[in-house]
């Protein structure tokens, strides 16, 4: 068996049909764990969620492809 | 119009070579002059304007032990004569010698760059490995109608020398059609010139489905593997993550060579010099966020700030990289299973994070 | 609406003290259209050429073609929005010049993808625009002007070209007059024919350049945009217009826009076409899922269609706002035809597919639009650019408008593929 891995990507349909197991999903396309709308602190404090999210998925045990969003 | 002869290699199986029955195919390599067996049906298309100048005959036992190898092998020997064309076969159904034809195509196409050809049955194993390799014509499933295959082989072989484009094709290329031609398609896509116009088409079958009446999907969607997931991490505080990402971000100076579209490589980084200068190889988003800012796409300060409070044991020194813009899905799928070998024989990481554009 | 279009067949081109089409030969006074183009400050020079097929003649750096057209009533605007006044596009009268075209060139460009087109050779054989009579324009920067607003600067010497052409046959006879009536609200509720609407994918913003969307609909770009009701006759009729690059989309086509023309031709014959929604691209997943519910509710709730046609624009990420789309239609009972555009040319069709929900079950091939071709023609002469304007190939390729063979992909050869439904082509396994 291999070792866990979690995509983060704004079209976490593409990584489902494919059969990504652990999937985050992401910003959007051009800066999936970035908001250039945001000043600098912001933008650190949303890239740290969304790599919180990514490993805490990488902690769970899933059946199949499993979405979480930031939200979820 | 005074045209010098062309020259042309075939390659045969113990039992067309020849030789003998199941009996001789432990038997290596050997070469005959001129057409043996089909070879005979072959010379009679090809006419005057070419000639079979040898038979490379190989067991099929033998060849299978290393068809890689012996490819080799025998592609040299093929190459010795010079040859214009090569025509492997025809195997019809049989297992081996499908593959050796397929493997001799492959190898002597590569090597010569000459138009490579044989045939098989549809449920030739040859087929499936090696139609991207060689053109393959449609065969039945037992050795029969020799003549018609050796004529369709013949003109698939004049049409690939010639300076024709195939006129029905938007790009300019000779790349005959299959169905003209009787061969399986060479997993290829291509734009066709159609006599109706995706609107009409579209319009067309709409209405079919909405009236109940069958209608033809132009593209069936794939079915995909069930991955069974790999067990979840225990303890953050002692893991090793590394860092992938298919969003093209790449040293400066792109020194792997990257592509913007149709990328078929994947690189492998020290994250902390690429965070000193980078560039990215993608042309499928814009790219200025991330070249203001790399960690929007690839959460390297996250990540160093997660390592110091403890939160995460260790941040892997490399970064795998590559870049997804129309990219070919089983060259994705090889890439993935090549960063995955390289991670699992480093030995120390334990979890992975992929960011993707 | 009711719009007529008038068409006038020109079948020449030629230099003349007025500009003016008599007999169907269209003389253009090439200095009054510089004084008309040159009337922005935003402009400091405009190179303009006549070329006809059979020329050996290279246009470099297009990023719109555009067919002459101009409202016949002096009242209406042309192109609202954009050079004329805010007005609904669609309705009143539309004088249309046929076998010409307005091919629009930004020589000074910093982008790297660019249209080329050739008057003879395999580019012209394979796009519509290479057998027509065209008027090439192109302007270069004045001073101290932003690049994103000479963009601007530059699709409107485009529109206001096509306009000022197009008013030159004002009293010449007109050869055909196509009429685009169509009365929504007072579709048949009780027809037998099934209702029909079009999803209108116009745009995407993933490729967008220095961060801008380009302007293509009355005036404004469409990034964010709330799914929306249009009448189709705004498209034909100078309501969208095409973006400040040549991807498989152009104003020419969308002004005969291929799925519209098709839906309309069958009209009350074989269906009711009941509408047209048009959305944009989202590189966000709430706001994609947010739109594929609003569209999908437009098209059942509100035009009550019973099918619906999903076409998209170039690029990778548009295939899934329209799947997630057409799965929404889908479960509201609306029947899809939905379209992809394989992005390699290797594998098989069904490689190539970036969503396979069951329910989507008509998919159309709508041509490879990322597909690479060589074109082994020397050009002579250069309208656009030069013999040194680099070629844009995605390889580490380095080539030049002036090498006897570029290698280039099809999106970027104007009209051969589109994205409008047009093009006769369909993709297959080779």
């Amino acid at each position: 068996m291999g070792i866990p891995v979690v995509q983060i990507t704004a079209i976490p349909n593409i990584a489902q049909m494919v059969g990504v197991n652990r999937i985050v999903q992401g910003r959007a396309v051009p800066n999936p764990v970035g908001d250039p709308s945001l000043d600098e602190t912001k933008e650190k404090e949303l890239r740290r969620r969304f790599i919180l999210k990514a490993l805490g998925l990488l902690q769970q045990e899933v059946d199949g492809p499993t979405v979480a969003t930031l939200d979820g | 119009m005074g045209e010098k002869k062309l020259r042309v290699v075939n390659y045969l199986n113990q039992f067309f070579g020849q030789i003998g029955g199941e009996d001789k195919a432990v038997l290596g390599f050997m070469v005959k002059d001129g057409p043996v067996g089909p070879g005979l049906a072959l010379q009679k298309a090809l006419g005057d304007r070419a000639e079979i100048v040898a038979t490379v005959i190989c067991g099929d036992d033998y060849f299978a032990e290393n068809a890689d190898g012996n490819a080799k092998e025998g592609a040299r020997l093929v190459a010795a004569y010079q040859p214009d064309i090569f025509f492997a076969g025809p195997s019809f159904a049989g297992g081996r010698y499908g593959v050796a034809c397929g493997a001799m195509c492959k190898e002597v196409g590569a090597e010569l760059g000459i138009p490579v050809i044989t045939a098989m049955n549809e449920e030739n194993p040859g087929v499936d490995l090696y139609r991207k390799y060689a053109f393959i014509c449609k065969a039945p499933n037992i050795a029969r109608g020799i003549p018609e295959l050796a004529g369709t082989m013949v003109r698939l072989a004049f049409r690939l020398l010639s300076d024709e484009r195939e006129e029905d094709l938007v790009a300019w290329e000779n790349l005959p059609k299959p169905s003209e031609y009787n061969y399986f398609s060479r997993n290829l896509l291509r734009n066709e010139l159609c006599g109706k116009s995706i609107a009409e088409r579209a319009v067309e079958k709409l209405l079919a489905k909405l009236q109940g009446k069958p209608f033809e999907s132009e593209v069936t969607p794939p079915v995909f593997e069930k991955i069974p997931p790999p067990l979840p991490l225990r303890d953050l505080s002692t893991c090793e993550i590394a860092l992938i990402s298919d969003g093209g971000l790449v040293p400066k100076g792109n020194p792997t060579g990257l592509a913007t579209r149709s990328n078929l490589k994947w690189g492998a980084y020290d994250i902390e010099e690429l965070f000193q200068a980078w560039e990215v190889a993608h042309a499928g988003y814009f790219n200025d966020h991330v070249l203001n800012r790399p960690d929007r796409l690839v959460p390297y300060d996250a990540l160093r700030e997660l390592v110091e409070e403890g939160k995460v044991g260790k941040l892997h020194g490399t970064f795998f990289s590559t870049s997804g813009n129309c990219t070919v899905t089983k060259r994705c799928g090889e890439i993935g299973e090549e960063i995955g070998a390289e991670i699992l024989r480093r030995g120390t990481i334990a979890g992975a994070i992929l960011t993707s554009t | 609406m009711r719009l007529e279009i008038e068409s006038i067949d020109i079948k020449d081109i030629r230099e003349g003290p007025e500009t003016r089409a008599r007999e169907g030969v269209l003389s253009i006074n090439p200095k009054e259209l510089e004084e008309l183009i040159l009337k922005d400050p935003r402009i400091r020079s405009v190179e303009i050429g006549l070329v006809k097929p059979g020329e050996n003649v290279r246009i470099l750096n297009i990023c719109d073609v555009v067919q002459p057209r101009c409202k016949t009533d002096p009242e209406d605007a042309d192109f609202p929005g954009f050079i004329g006044r805010m007005q609904t596009a669609g309705s009143g009268r539309t004088r249309s010049l046929r076998g010409i075209a307005v091919i629009v060139s930004n020589p000074g460009t910093n982008r790297k993808e660019t249209g080329v087109l050739d008057m003879c050779g395999p580019i012209a054989e394979k796009s519509p625009y290479g057998k027509m009579k065209n008027v090439s324009i192109a302007p270069t920067i004045a001073d101290g002007v932003d690049e994103r607003d000479f963009e601007d600067a530059v699709k409107i010497a485009g529109l206001a070209t096509a306009v000022y052409l197009a008013r030159a046959a004002e009293e010449h006879p007109v050869d055909e007059v196509e009429v685009f009536d169509l009365d929504i609200p007072k579709i048949d509720p009780a027809s037998p024919l099934p209702r029909v609407a079009f999803y209108y994918q116009m745009y995407t913003p993933q490729f967008d350049y220095l961060a801008t969307s380009d302007p293509c609909f009355y005036g404004t770009h469409v990034r964010n945009l709330t799914p929306t009701i249009l009448h189709p006759n705004e498209v034909l009729d100078g309501g969208v217009v095409g973006w400040n690059v040549v991807k498989a989309i152009d104003t020419y086509s969308i002004q005969n826009h291929g799925i519209i023309k098709e839906l309309y031709r069958r009209h009350g014959r074989d269906l009711n076409f009941v509408g047209v929604i048009g959305v944009c691209a989202n590189t966000e997943p709430a706001s994609r899922i947010r739109c594929a519910f609003m569209a999908a509710s437009l098209v059942k709730n509100v035009l009550g269609a019973d099918g619906v046609i999903l076409a998209k624009v170039t690029g990778g990420m548009p295939h899934i706002d329209l799947a997630v789309a057409g799965e929404e239609c889908e479960k509201l009972g609306v029947k899809t035809a939905i379209f992809t555009q394989p992005l390699t040319p290797f594998g098989t069709l069904s490689d190539t597919i970036l969503f396979n929900a069951p329910c989507l079950d008509l998919i159309i091939a709508a041509s490879a639009t990322f597909e690479r071709t060589k074109i082994p023609w020397k050009a002579e002469k250069f309208l656009g650019g030069t013999a040194e304007t680099r070629i844009f190939c995605p390889d580490p390729i380095v080539q030049y408008a002036g090498d006897p063979v570029i290698d280039i992909e099809e999106y970027l050869l104007p009209g051969v593929l589109d994205c409008t439904g047009n093009a006769r082509v369909i993709v297959k396994e080779y």
